[in-house]
Order: C-alpha cells, then sequence, then structure tokens
C-alpha cells in the first residue's frame, strides 16, 4: 500500500471502531502492513460527511444541478469500485455507473435523507447492475450480496480484477504513481495528517490527539499537503477548458 | 483561503450554516469546483480505487444536463439551521414569540380540560354512589312509574323490590328515559 510504510511513525493508539474490523496498536499496524492489507476505518467523521451530502442533495432538490455533480465527483470511484465486485468490464461498470447516477438524479424527490445519501446511491447501483446483467443473461461474477456498509470498509485496489481498457489501466498507474510520489516527499506533518485522513478515514479532532496539535492545525496541514499533491496532479489530468462540466 | 475550505468541506469537517454558506459560495467558484475534484481524485487514488476517465465524467455531466431539472425542495426535512445567520436570529425570535403569544390560550386550553375531567370524575363517583347505596331502587320505582303511570311510588319503601339483574337485563328494551340511568347506575361487571 502507497503510504503503509510510514503508519508505524505514529507512537499512539488508535481507537476500535465497532463493526469494523480494524483495531491498530503500534505492532498491530505492523502486521498489517505485512499482509499487504490496510482496512479503511469508519471513522466519526462520517457523520459531517453525510451532513454535507444532505446540504448538497437539497441544493440539487431545489434545482442546482452542480451540486448534484459534486456528489458525482465524491462517488463516482467509489461506486465503480462497489460494482467492478459484479461485473467486470470496465466500459459496462462505466455504463452502469452512469445509468446509476441519472437513476439517482431522477429519483432525488424520493430521498428523504432517511439513510446517508451515499448508502442510497449504492443501493440503485447494485440494483442497476443486477438488473443489467439479467438482460445480458449473465449471472454476476462475484456475490451480489454486498453489504452497503462495507462500500466505505474496502480493501485496497490489488483484489480488484477489473478488465480495464488499456487507456483507463496507464492512466490510473499514472495517478497513482503521481500521487504516491507526491505524498512521498511531503513533509513528515503534512503527510501524517493526509494519510491519517485519507487511509485512516480519522477526524480531525482524532488526527489531533494523535499530533498533539489543535485542529486548525491539522486542518491546515490536510489542505497544504492535498494542494502540493493536486500541483502535480492536475498538469497530468488538465483537460482543455470546454471539456470540463 | 476558499480552498481551504473546500478541503475541509470534504472532509466533512465544516458543519452547519457555515457549510451550507460555503457550499452555496462554492458552487459558483470554477477554482474552488476544481480543488473539489482534485481533492476526491487524491482521496480515491490513496485509496486505490480506479480511475474513471475525464471523458466519462464529462459525458454523465453532459447527461445529467440534458435530464429535466428536478425540482422538490421539500423533499427532505429541513435542516436545523437557516439559510443565513440573520435568518436563523430572526427565526428564532418568532418562533418564540408565537409560543409566548398561545401561552395563554394555552392555559385557557388547559384549565377548561381540568374542569370537564373535574366534573366528569365527580359524576362518575355520583353514579357510583347511588349503585352502592342502593338508590337504583328509586330508578326502578321511577321507571315503573313511567312505564304505568297510574302508579304512584312516593317512596323507596313502596318501590317494589326489583332485582338488580332484571334491570341490568331488561334495560335495553326500556322504553323510557329512565333506561338511561338504568343503563348507567346498574350496568357493570
Amino acid at each position: 500500500m502507497i503510504i503503509s510504510q510510514k503508519l508505524d511513525e505514529i507512537p499512539v493508539k488508535l481507537t476500535l471502531v465497532p463493526n469494523v474490523a480494524a483495531v491498530y496498536t503500534h505492532g498491530l499496524v505492523e502486521n498489517i502492513e505485512e499482509s499487504g492489507k490496510l482496512t479503511q476505518v469508519t471513522a466519526s467523521q462520517a457523520t459531517g460527511t453525510r451532513e454535507i451530502d444532505y446540504e448538497l442533495v437539497q441544493l440539487a432538490q431545489r434545482g442546482d444541478k452542480r451540486a448534484f455533480g459534486m456528489l458525482v465527483e465524491k462517488y463516482q470511484r467509489k461506486l465503480s469500485r462497489l460494482l467492478s465486485r459484479m461485473i467486470r468490464d470496465q466500459a459496462e461498470i462505466e455504463d452502469v455507473v452512469q445509468e446509476s447516477f441519472i437513476k439517482a438524479y431522477r429519483a432525488l424527490p424520493n430521498f428523504r435523507g432517511d439513510s446517508a445519501f451515499y448508502t442510497w446511491l449504492y443501493r440503485i447501483g447494485i440494483n442497476t447492475a443486477k438488473n443489467y446483467l439479467v438482460s445480458a443473461g449473465r449471472r454476476p461474477s462475484v456475490s451480489t450480496d454486498i453489504e452497503i456498509e462495507d462500500a466505505e470498509n474496502f480493501e485496497d485496489g490489488n483484489e480488484l480484477r477489473t478488465m480495464d481498457t488499456p487507456e483507463t489501466a496507464l492512466m490510473t498507474k499514472q495517478i497513482a504513481q503521481t500521487v504516491n510520489d507526491a505524498v512521498v516527499s511531503l513533509p513528515d506533518e503534512l503527510r501524517t495528517a493526509i494519510t491519517l485522513r485519507e487511509i485512516e478515514g480519522l477526524s480531525y479532532e482524532e488526527i489531533a490527539t494523535i499530533m498533539q496539535c489543535p485542529i486548525g492545525t491539522v486542518r491546515s496541514r490536510i489542505f497544504r499537503a492535498r494542494e502540493t499533491i493536486a500541483l502535480k496532479l492536475r498538469p497530468l489530468l488538465d483537460t482543455p477548458e470546454h471539456k470540463r462540466w | 483561503m476558499m480552498n481551504e475550505k473546500v478541503s475541509a468541506l470534504a472532509d466533512g469537517e465544516i458543519e452547519g450554516q457555515e457549510a451550507t454558506n460555503e457550499l452555496a459560495l462554492m458552487l459558483s467558484d470554477k477554482a474552488a469546483m476544481q480543488a473539489w475534484r482534485d481533492y476526491q481524485r487524491i482521496g480515491d487514488a490513496m485509496r486505490g480505487s480506479a480511475n474513471l476517465n475525464d471523458a466519462f465524467t464529462a459525458r454523465l455531466m453532459l447527461a445529467i444536463e440534458q435530464e429535466p431539472t428536478v425540482l422538490a425542495p421539500n423533499a427532505m426535512p429541513r435542516t436545523l439551521h437557516s439559510t443565513s445567520a440573520k435568518e436563523t436570529a430572526v427565526e428564532k425570535n418568532h418562533t418564540v414569540q408565537k409560543i409566548q403569544d398561545r401561552l395563554p390560550a394555552v392555559w385557557s386550553i388547559a384549565a377548561s380540560c381540568a374542569a370537564v375531567l373535574m366534573v366528569g370524575w365527580v359524576l362518575l363517583n355520583q353514579q357510583l354512589q347511588d349503585f352502592s347505596s342502593g338508590q337504583s331502587v328509586q330508578v326502578a320505582a321511577r321507571a315503573v312509574q313511567q312505564a304505568d303511570p297510574t302508579k304512584l311510588v312516593t317512596s323507596p319503601a313502596e318501590a317494589p323490590a326489583v332485582p338488580l339483574e332484571y334491570l341490568a337485563a331488561h334495560h335495553v328494551s326500556a322504553p323510557s328515559v329512565g333506561s338511561y340511568y338504568i343503563q348507567a347506575a346498574s350496568y357493570s361487571e
């Protein structure tokens, strides 16, 4: 995994999150590194993320499609990853992801906020994938009984067996390499902060406790880390202005 | 530092009214929207999510643009906060004032309910006492008199001794108003 070798520099225990198969101590982190897996922890920050999603959904329900676009940006790759358990071909995954988002957009008036948006979206995605497979006369390649809660606790991408197109495979590799190189070259405090946030899924408050600094400092470090990585990533992704939405 | 707020929004670390305000600003800021896209992509790349190429995202957004605009402003319950701090304060004051204006009416309603309950309780107790003291005999006497006006019953002693079981069994078919009292006083299990 990209950043896992740096986790042993964190000399504190991370708390157990119920129903998530991850108990972190200094020693156990090393064991996880050896196994090549790193399970993402569902953290208390989920509440804040959920509220942001609700805000965006409400804006979209009032007619602002840009708000829905922000949700697309946030969840398209996660949804793609989820559906890759059911569909092998990358092109077909893209078709199903697109159809799922369009269905979700049309069904926005039916979203009442009883569940998290991503849970609702993922259910639409799974149903869309099932219908797609049935209409194509195929059975899903793996069990479709994917617990929605697991969608946030995916193991790393090494276990994916999608049939990428050469273009997407190359782009994925380049992006991963660029991000990896950028993260490794970050100053220690920035690297630690961004790792605890993106890989461990910890809240700012939890990171502040671990790094023994104010929450504002955590926020600043994560922002600076992202900006540094983005500067190196943008030339790779730079698309002409007229092709951006 | 708009992008720093975008970063915090992406992590769900801005809440309430501030989140609403910042999201509204972000939607009209191209640089902020680009930052949002970049930060989401960075997080997904760090977690090993496969990339969906930019052409895919552009196609998807074009398809969304071509969809009829969804308008369902009341689909979700309102959030706890208003669209602006000022509106929040005004709303709160308005709500407090409404509650204060309704207080006299509330007290009046409560007093009326209490009075009704008290009267009902007194009547019920009275009926129960009547039943236990045998005054159902007087009721029976009245019923008999109404059935046959020629018969004058002047005192409880003169009232025929009508078994209560008889009264209970026949109260349904009793033709007079007296049956109301019989029903209320004598029927018990």
